[in-house]
C-alpha cells in the first residue's frame, strides 16, 4: 500500500502497531498447555503407574534371586529385595504422580484460569500438590 | 475369514509375531527378516512424510505438509511443556523416537504386516538408548552431583542407605517399564485381534458378534498405537527433565 506509506509519522505509528501485533502473535504462539489430551493422558498415567509398580516388584525379586544364587542364602535376600523393590515401585509411582501434578501446576500458572476442569484420578493429588506449593 | 474347514477353533494368535528370514536361509545375526523390512518401511514412510512432503516449503501448507508440521509442532510443544526451553536441544532425538514408534505402530495395523514394536527386543533397545543417553546427560551436566539424585538428603540419617537402594532400584525400573509398556500394549492388542478373528471363523453365522467387536477393537488399537508412541515420547521427556534439572 504505497499511499499509506508516504506520511512519516503515520508510517511509524503503523509500524509500531504491526510490531505490537507481531508481539501478540508471538505470545500467542508461545508454548502453552494443550487441554485436549487430558482424558487420554489420565488413562495413560494409570497404565504407567501400574507397570511401574509391577516392574519395581519384579526387579526387586530378580535382584534378590540373583544375590541369593550367588551367596547361597536362598530366601533371605529374595525377601529383602522383594520388599525394597515394592518400595521402589511405589516410589516411582509417586514420582510419576508428582511430576504430572507439577506439570499441571505449571500449566495452570501459564494459562491462568483456563486450567482444565474436572480430571479423574490423579487430579486429586494434583490439587493437593498445588496447595502445598502455593 | 471362513477358515474353519476342520470345524474347530482356528486360533493362533502368536504366530503373527514370528521373526522370519525374508529371503529364506538360516537366521544369523545380520539376516534380513520381516522385522528388518517393517522397520525400514517405518523409516521410509516417516522420511517420505517429513522430508518429501515438506520439500516444497509452501507458505500455505498442503495436506501432507500440514500433517508433517502438526507432528513437529505437537512434539516440540511436548518437549517444551515437560523439559522447558533447555530440553529443546534434545528435541530431534525425541522427535525421531516418537515418529519411528508412531509409524511402526501404525504400519503394524496393516493386515499381513508385522508389528515391530510388539517385540520387547525392539522396545527394549529403544528404552535402553534413552536410559543411557539420559544418564550420560545427567552426568555430563552435573558431574558427580548427579549421584545426589539417589541420595535422599531430607531423610533421617540411618534410613538413608536403605532409601538409596530403593532410589537406585526405582531408577532402573524406568527403562524396564518404559520398554514393557510399549511392547506389551502392542503385543496384547494384536494377539486379542487374532483371537477374535479366530472366533469369527468358528462361530459361523454368529460370527457377526465377534466381527463387530473386532471393528471396535481395531479402532481402539489405532488409538493405542498413537497413545503409546505419545507416552513413550512423554516419558523420554520426563527422564530427560530429571537429568537436566535433577528433581
Amino acid at each position: 500500500m504505497p499511499a499509506d506509506a508516504t506520511p512519516d509519522e503515520g508510517g511509524a505509528a503503523k509500524l509500531e502497531a504491526i510490531e505490537a501485533r507481531i508481539d501478540a502473535l508471538r505470545a500467542a504462539r508461545r508454548p502453552k498447555r494443550l487441554g485436549a489430551e487430558e482424558k487420554v493422558s489420565a488413562a495413560a498415567l494409570a497404565w504407567r503407574m501400574t507397570t511401574e509398580l509391577v516392574v519395581g516388584v519384579g526387579l526387586g525379586f530378580a535382584i534378590g534371586w540373583w544375590i541369593d544364587g550367588a551367596a547361597g542364602t536362598k530366601p533371605l535376600f529374595l525377601l529383602i529385595f522383594g520388599a525394597l523393590g515394592f518400595a521402589a515401585g511405589v516410589r516411582t509411582m509417586l514420582r510419576s504422580a508428582q511430576e504430572v501434578s507439577r506439570r499441571e501446576a505449571r500449566g495452570a500458572e501459564q494459562t491462568g484460569a483456563s486450567a482444565p476442569p474436572a480430571r479423574p484420578g490423579p487430579g486429586a493429588s494434583a490439587d493437593g500438590r498445588q496447595t502445598t506449593r502455593g | 475369514m471362513a477358515q474353519s474347514e476342520d470345524g474347530g477353533l482356528h486360533i493362533d494368535p502368536m504366530s503373527q509375531f514370528l521373526v522370519k528370514p525374508l529371503f529364506g536361509g538360516e537366521m544369523g545375526l545380520f539376516t534380513i527378516t520381516n522385522a528388518t523390512l517393517w522397520m525400514a518401511l517405518a523409516v521410509g514412510a516417516s522420511s517420505l512424510l517429513l522430508i518429501g512432503a515438506v520439500k516444497q516449503r509452501a507458505l500455505v501448507p498442503g495436506r501432507a505438509q500440514s500433517v508433517a508440521e502438526l507432528l513437529y509442532g505437537f512434539v516440540r510443544q511436548l518437549v517444551v511443556d515437560i523439559t522447558g526451553e533447555e530440553g529443546l536441544k534434545y528435541f530431534p532425538y525425541i522427535f525421531t523416537l516418537f515418529v519411528f514408534i508412531l509409524f511402526s505402530n501404525l504400519l503394524g495395523m496393516l493386515p499381513y504386516s508385522f508389528a515391530v514394536t510388539s517385540h520387547i527386543a525392539v522396545t527394549g533397545v529403544l528404552a535402553l538408548m534413552v536410559f543411557v543417553t539420559v544418564t550420560a546427560i545427567g552426568f555430563i551436566k552435573h558431574g558427580a552431583h548427579f549421584l545426589g539424585f539417589f541420595w535422599p538428603k531430607d531423610a533421617p540419617g540411618p534410613l538413608r542407605p536403605v532409601l538409596m537402594v530403593i532410589e537406585l532400584i526405582s531408577y532402573f525400573v524406568r527403562p524396564i517399564s518404559h520398554s514393557i509398556r510399549l511392547g506389551a500394549n502392542m503385543l496384547a492388542g494384536h494377539a486379542v485381534l487374532k483371537v477374535f478373528a479366530g472366533f469369527v471363523g468358528a462361530l459361523g453365522v454368529f460370527g457377526v458378534v465377534p466381527l463387530a467387536a473386532m471393528v471396535g477393537l481395531t479402532a481402539f488399537e489405532f488409538l493405542v498405537a498413537v497413545i503409546q508412541a505419545y507416552v513413550f515420547a512423554i516419558l523420554t521427556c520426563v527422564y530427560l527433565n530429571d537429568a537436566l534439572h535433577m528433581h
